[in-house]
């Protein structure tokens, strides 16, 4: 069981944070390029579909919300058990003014399967892991504060 | 457990894994037999320490034995009631524990029972091993509503309290698990279920409502 913290201060309102958040429909304009074909299925509740690229492996994204707490929590599960690139993804808000908005997202992980798989996690997939979610959260937060996305590697130094 | 848990749940023994009250109940009755205890006057020391109850037996049936006297007549009366049977968790326990350890979680118990009661218990419905630390009555000088038993299972899981769901039932132990500084969830499945308490800060009626998933995120948002 792997677990991975990232956090990042927004100047954005809490409100408009989570309902972006809540939004899967458009992660894709800001989850960086380590995941691909980020789709969001229609459903009563918000899902969310994708590929995340790391050295060596990709694994599926699948996740559907599971808790909501409205500007507070998100709490994405995993639909397909420990083959989800991510077991749970938490996005927890803490507003700390009008518009400004602490973000924690907190992911847990199954490594792939044996000390093989533990390896390569310990050794190199966990820092990409870490990074992806670093990205998303930076994206977002130059997302809502109205800078566009960052640019990834490979863009020339424009906005995605 | 895990090497360097993050976490951890920490469970009451009574009310929460299973429905012990009707065997402390009738032990109760066989100890002032012929007498009988009203169920009004038994509720006042659900989830309290044990001596208490026995001064107030003794008070109130005009006993000769000493408290401490009461108190070991009263232990093997609620021992041989615990074995004389086997005794069910309640739905949804042993799911909940093998899916904390399942996350990772360290998971502890912390019983006001004394240690003789907690092991017949835990044997009879099959939880012994289940914990990774078990700390009763007998472990702590001030029992519920005081803080110490949990604190002290925190310690002895590796755990900070902030990072500690407890599981309680009563409101003494609510009491004692939130002064702990611990996320609480109050479970109101036993049949000796108390109102929802102020220091609970979920309340479910069944533990088969939790998972460690949703747990973690509502400790994310406690802060821990």
């Amino acid at each position: 069981m792997g677990r991975i913290r990232e956090d990042v201060h927004i100047h954005a309102s809490a409100s408009e944070t989570f309902e972006r958040l809540e939004a899967t429909a458009r992660y894709a304009e800001w989850l960086p390029r380590s995941f691909r074909e980020v789709a969001a299925p229609p459903g009563a509740v918000a899902r969310l579909e994708g590929v995340l690229t790391l050295p060596l492996r990709s694994e599926r994204v699948r996740l559907e919300a599971a808790e909501r707490e409205p500007e507070r929590l998100l709490l994405f599960r995993s639909t397909d058990g420990d083959r989800s690139a991510f077991d749970t993804l938490s996005w927890v808000l803490t507003a700390e003014g009008a518009e400004d908005v602490h973000l924690l997202v907190e992911a847990i992980y199954t490594p792939a399967g044996g000390f093989a798989g533990w390896l390569l996690d310990l050794l190199v997939q966990r820092q990409h892991r870490r990074q992806a979610l670093r990205d998303a959260v930076w994206r977002l937060k130059q997302l809502l504060e109205g800078a566009g996305p960052a640019s990834q590697p490979g863009d020339g130094g424009g906005s995605a | 457990m895990s090497a360097n848990p993050a976490r951890a749940i920490v469970f009451d023994l009574d009310g929460v894994l299973v429905d012990s009250e009707p065997v402390h109940f009738r032990a109760a009755q066989r100890l002032v037999a012929p007498e009988r205890i009203s169920e009004e006057d038994y509720a006042r020391f659900t989830g309290l320490a044990i001596e208490p109850f026995m001064e107030w037996v003794r008070e109130h049936y005009g006993l000769a034995d000493s408290v401490a006297e009461l108190k070991r007549h009263y232990a093997s009366l609620v021992t041989a009631e615990l074995r004389s049977g086997e005794i069910e968790p309640l739905g949804g326990a042993r799911e909940l524990i093998a899916a904390a350890r399942e996350a990772g979680w360290a998971v502890g118990l912390a019983s006001q029972s004394i240690a003789e009661w907690v092991h017949a218990t835990l044997d009879g419905c099959r939880l012994a091993g289940a914990f990774d630390v078990a700390i009763s009555g007998d472990d702590v000088e001030r029992g519920k509503p005081e803080p110490d038993i949990f604190l002290l299972a925190a310690e002895r899981l590796g755990v900070a309290p902030a990072a500690c769901v407890a599981i309680e039932d009563s409101p003494a132990g609510v009491r004692s698990a939130s002064a702990a500084g611990m996320f609480v969830v109050q479970s109101r499945q036993a049949s000796t279920a108390a109102p929802p308490q102020p220091g609970a800060r979920l309340v479910v009626t069944s533990l088969r409502e939790l998972d460690p998933a949703a747990l973690g995120a509502r400790l994310l948002v406690a802060g821990a």
